[in-house]
């Protein structure tokens, strides 16, 4: 064999499945189309926001690569919903995309083990299994015909399989604007067996910002001080860039209702469905006729490019209309489109065809991740390619593979709802209310989550996992301390609580009971009630690491000590609800079950079963169509077979 | 579905038998049995097994031995009441039918009596067992073989699929359509505020926090009044609990046979002979009456009459509707006057009996003496004047509310005659629902209104929604985003 694994495309979801791959030991070759293009942004500059942000920190937790590389490159940070409750919270980072390749691309150069190579793979190399019943997967063709040979190949093909281009009633293959498109990769998963779908997204023109005229513009700023993705980065020390926000105008509207009747979307030249919650421009006038304007926000595209993303204005209008609309646009009557917006068609591989390793059921060693199996959006991409890379080379060690539950990490949400759900014709985008559990998998525990998983997977070095460890244990002994320390009331005191605006005391009562109160954080408490640090063995041995005196340790502490705290019925509540669920998340079905023997079920839920195969209980009773008696039937079956040891990584 | 939870429901067959039993299964069964079972005689000189035991007490915790039966007695949590005398066995895992510690709690037949037993142990913690759910769990923890589950699960399939009559499907049929609408309107508030929460940056038009709390109040309010109709729907499924009471021998199961036109209480001449209850159902009108023919109420020596009293008066708390009889041939007297302090409060027909024999006692009398309501003069002997008491019932039914008492309902009482209109609750599974729904979104208006973070507001409607789901059989979360991106527009 030439590799262990070969990672197929350099977008987000290549650069974490070959990183992970390479760095837990495999010889892997990622092979992409154009290698000046490793990491590119197709569509808008920015990593993060809510949902997102969290796969985000979640990867990182696990040793992923995006949230450092943001950190780095970033050109503007902000906290979104910093007052709408702890598990919503979620930051997001403008990207500079030119450096935000260069530095994915050293990365990738710099890491052992692993070939960047440049070609198309146009087929997979595919053998029948002979103990086994189904094919394995042993290599790749490229469109020269060139061969490698590999024990795992992973799919991270983007919009490029073939890919179509939309501007007005023009078309022309491409997999995004500037790149060629892969014309036979998709046939050929077709020939092996695979059910494809068709899938729509779009992107914005783009402006020249020496056009723009910004004086009449509302500038956003990022935060000061800005706040990092990435659990390893300490502080943020470049210059941030703001965005501006314009409105479109009844003239805008205007335009595009004229131009309607050379819209590919209108017209009926696209039949696929794109995303609601990233409509085009033509879109939102024809759905919402009555709104009278929409937000654009204008957001660079690097420090040095003139390039401006106009946030809100995807299209796929004809040229001229596109001219049209912009120019109707406060601040941009002169701006000039330096490359026009489109939308893009292309072929994604239905990934209910997929176990939630990401490995295919119909091909063994092949695995699918980011857009091919139907997602959209960076994020969702890297957090798929992790999980696919890591899964590859598990399955070669043959060690048990990782899934993650959905009351552990957003990435379990989205594995779990792509496998037994499908994506429903829409590409599919992470949001917190995706999450059931949502309280308990915030932004800011990610690390809590997951940090130590990784480690042990060999993702994450010592030092980063002692020092997780080390937060684990400051947090623990500070609730406690909190709990179990009495405040007495005093004149002092009470004229103090008076002032932060909230009732003063007249017994004693827990610092707890204080922090619970709205108007108090932990800052302020801690300020006000000093605490003598090293009252528990846990945090002495923090305090021995000098953890307090990093100041990123301490505000981490404190801000999990006051959720903790604060919402602690809440997140007592999500526990439990956790806690009822979890034995059929334990009740593993057998990959190999033959539902024909399962007596009572309906020939539908047979059919379904057989086509899904979950792995537990619990995945059963999520896919659509599956009842409460189909369940306990097979509970009732699965009774009679020895029991089959948990996979989740508890 | 699958959890691991307590259940409880009623273990023997719907209608009267002599016994019935209250079945509790999982971890919690004792502590749930603890909660509403005292366990003792009340008479300690009959030296029996459980005084004894009562005495074998360690640190204040009665000691109950597995596969033992107990005497004692079941309280009625919301009134306080002593419900019955009832028997308890514990079976603790795994030898019992489940596998899982069982409780069973054995009293005496008769619906009224069961079903408040039930909701003794469902208001501690216990969840509705599903049909068929401890053949399951049996099953599953290896207590049947796997033909027998299965035939047990086949006939609970059978059963629903067939058992369902057509009034009862056309009542839910409206439930489901009311609830349906409820969580529509649930649904686009949850969307209101997970758009708020997701897409933060789209200029939504955001609801002021009244408008969000108002439209909150009203969905708690009307689902308030859905949960509420449980009263009425419990009229058409389980009947009115009515009891029949009188001083011995004014003809109480005379009445009762008159109603059901068979023989089937003892009637001789002898005061006291109903030693035991009875309970029959009639239909009057179009309206189902769980009748129940009580002892006599006097103070008498002999024990085991007054069990049977005792009986009577846990009876009577629990009923809807009192039929009071009077004896027309006799005066009035100090006894009927104690039949009426003991039914104060309650919903009325005084009835005037034996209006066939010499009379003693006027009607114009009964209402003045005994200040009781407008009296119907029957005889249950000729059967003449029992078309004027049914209508007298049917009156009092649907014309007023019966002061039914259940958690929540608060002061929300309405008619009986609203209930061939509105959807009506008839299961005690889609009550415990609504009222999950309730709390929930009470919690999310507390919070709400605290100024609680709304992450923490979509925990409540969401679980609402969840609970109103188990009812229409929805789920939510990809129907919130249906909702958000119908609603909005989102994509900046």
């Amino acid at each position: 064999m030439d590799y262990d694994v070969i990672v197929v495309g350099a977008g987000h979801a290549g650069i974490e499945a070959a990183l992970a791959s390479a760095r837990l030991g495999a010889k892997t070759l990622m092979l992409t189309l154009n290698l000046d293009h490793v990491g590119q942004m197709s569509c808008n500059p920015a990593i993060g926001g809510i949902g997102k942000s969290h796969l985000v920190r979640e990867i990182d937790a696990l040793g992923g690569e995006m949230a450092q590389a943001i950190d780095e490159t970033g050109l503007q940070f902000r906290v979104l919903n910093t007052r709408k409750g702890p598990a919503v919270r979620a930051t997001r980072v403008q990207a500079d995309k030119a450096l935000y390749r260069q530095r994915m691309k050293r990365q990738v150069e710099s890491t052992s083990s692993l070939t960047l190579r440049q070609g198309s793979a146009e087929r997979l190399l595919v053998e029948d299994g002979q103990m086994r019943s189904g094919r394995f997967v042993c290599g790749i063709e490229t469109q020269i015909g060139e061969i490698f040979s590999a024990h795992k190949v992973i799919l991270t093909t983007g919009t490029f399989l073939k890919g179509l281009i939309h501007v007005g009633l023009k078309q022309y293959a491409a997999g995004r604007a500037g790149d060629f498109s892969v014309e036979g990769l998709s046939g050929h998963l077709a020939a092996l067996g695979f059910q494809l779908g068709r899938l729509k997204t779009g992107t914005c023109p783009r402006l020249d910002s020496r056009t723009i005229d910004y004086s009449r513009l509302e500038p956003q700023y990022g935060d000061e001080p800005p706040s990092p993705l990435s659990f390893s980065t300490g502080t943020i020390t470049q210059s941030q860039l703001p965005c501006h926000l314009t409105y479109t105008s009844q003239e805008t509207h205007a335009a595009i209702r004229a131009g309607l009747d050379r819209s590919p979307m209108y017209s009926g030249a696209i039949q696929s469905r794109g995303p609601r919650y990233c409509p085009s421009i033509e879109d939102k006038i024809v759905r919402f006729p009555d709104k009278p304007r929409h937000q654009i926000f204008l957001e660079p595209e690097g420090r040095d490019t003139v390039e401006v993303y106009p946030n809100g204005l995807s299209t796929s209008l004809p040229l001229d209309v596109q001219m049209q609309m912009v120019h109707s646009i406060p601040g941009l009557e002169e701006a000039e489109i330096m490359r026009p917006g489109y939308a893009i068609e292309y072929d994604y591989v239905d990934p209910t065809q997929l176990s939630p390793s990401l490995e295919t059921k119909r091909v063994s060693g092949l695995y699918l991740a980011g857009q091919i199996n139907g997602t959209t959006g960076y994020e969702e991409a890297a957090a798929q390619g992790l999980v696919a890379g890591i899964n590859a080379v598990l399955s070669l060690r043959g060690e048990e593979l990782i899934i993650l539950g959905r009351d552990q990490a957003y990435i379990g949400v989205l594995v779990d709802d792509l496998v037994n759900k499908g994506v429903g014709g829409e590409p599919y985008r992470m949001f917190t209310s995706r999450a059931e559990h949502r309280l308990l998998l915030r932004e800011d525990n990610a690390d809590l989550r997951l940090r130590s998983f990784g480690h042990r997977i060999g993702l994450v070095d010592a030092a980063a996992a002692q020092r997780t460890q080390d937060k684990q244990a400051a947090i623990a002994a500070e609730i406690h301390r909190h709990e179990k320390t009495m405040v007495i009331p005093s004149d002092d005191l009470n004229a103090k609580l008076a002032a932060l605006g909230t009732t003063p005391i007249k017994n004693p009562v827990s610092l707890a009971q204080l922090l619970r109160r709205p108007q108090l954080s932990y800052a302020v408490l801690a300020a006000l009630l000093p605490a003598p640090r090293a009252c528990t063995d846990e945090s002495s041995q923090a305090l021995k690491r000098g953890r307090w005196n990093d100041s990123s340790f301490s505000r981490e502490v404190g801000a999990e000590v006051e959720i903790a705290v604060k919402y602690a019925g809440y997140i007592r509540r999500q526990e439990e609800g956790v806690a009822r669920l979890r034995h059929l998340e334990h009740t593993r079905i057998p990959d190999n079950l033959n539902y024909a023997g399962v007596s009572g079920l309906s020939v539908e839920i047979r059919e379904k079963l057989s086509a899904l195969r979950p792995r537990s209980l619990g995945q059963a009773a999520r896919i659509p169509g599956v009842t409460p008696a189909a369940l306990s039937l097979l509970a009732i079956h699965l009774k009679k077979r020895p029991a089959i040891h948990g996979i989740r990584p508890d | 579905m699958y959890e691991h939870d307590t259940i409880a429901a009623i273990a023997t067959p719907a209608g009267s038998g002599g016994v019935a039993i209250v079945r509790i299964s999982g971890d919690r069964a004792e502590a749930l049995a603890r909660a509403v079972f005292q366990p003792g005689h009340p008479r300690e000189h009959l030296k029996d097994e459980a005084s004894q035991a009562l005495r074998r007490r360690k640190r204040g915790q009665f000691i109950f031995h597995s596969h033992h039966l107990y005497l004692g007695r079941v309280t009625d949590p919301l009134t306080g009441q002593p419900l019955d005398q009832a028997l308890l066995a514990l079976m603790r895992a795994p030898h019992s039918y489940t596998g899982e510690d069982v409780a069973e709690i054995q009293c005496h037949g008769g619906s009224f009596l069961v079903q408040g037993i039930l909701e003794a142990v469902l208001k501690h913690g216990a969840r509705l067992a599903l049909p068929g759910e401890f053949t399951k769990r049996a099953f599953l923890n290896g207590r049947l073989d796997l033909s027998q589950a299965e035939a047990v699960l086949d006939l609970i399939q059978a059963k629903s699929a067939g058992g369902l009559r057509l009034a009862l499907e056309q009542v839910s049929g409206r439930l489901s359509e009311q609830c349906g609408q409820l969580r529509e309107r649930l649904l686009v508030l949850a969307a209101h505020l997970e758009a708020f929460l997701d897409f933060p940056e789209e200029d939504i038009p955001a609801r002021s926090q009244g408008e969000f709390c108002r439209e909150l109040s009203e969905l708690i309010e009307a689902v308030g009044r859905l949960h509420a109709s449980f009263a009425r729907g419990k009229v058409y499924r389980d009947g009115v609990r009515t009891v029949i009471v009188g001083k011995p021998n004014v003809g109480k199961s005379s009445l009762l046979n008159a109603l059901i036109g068979t023989d089937r209480a003892i009637v001789t001449p002898v005061p006291g002979t109903t030693r035991d209850t009875l309970e029959e159902t009639v239909t009057i009108g179009d309206i189902p009456l769980v009748v129940w023919d009580t002892a006599g109420l006097r103070a008498s020596r002999d024990e085991v009459e007054r069990m049977g009293i005792e009986r009577t008066l846990a009876g009577i708390a629990r009923a809807e509707l009192v039929l009071a009889v009077f004896d027309a041939s006799r005066p009035v007297d100090a006894e009927d006057k104690a039949v009426c302090d003991s039914i104060s409060g309650k919903r009325i027909v005084p009835v005037l009996n034996k209006i066939d024999l010499s009379i003693e006692t006027t009607a114009a009398e009964l209402e003045t003496r005994l200040k009781a309501g407008p009296s119907v003069a029957i005889s249950a002997r000729t059967g003449s004047g029992l078309d004027r008491l049914a209508e007298a019932i049917t009156t009092l039914v649907l014309g007023n509310p019966p002061p039914f008492p259940h958690p929540n309902a608060g002061e929300r009482q309405d008619g009986l005659a609203e209930a061939g209109h509105g959807a009506i609750v008839t299961r005690l599974r889609h009550r415990d629902a609504l009222i999950k729904t309730e709390q929930s979104l009470t919690t999310a208006l507390e919070s709400l209104s605290a100024g609680l973070p709304l992450d923490l507001v979509a925990v409540d409607l969401r679980a609402a929604l969840d609970q109103i789901g188990e009812i229409t059989g929805q789920v939510s979360s990809e129907d919130i985003l249906d909702s958000i991106f119908g609603e909005f527009c989102i994509g900046k």
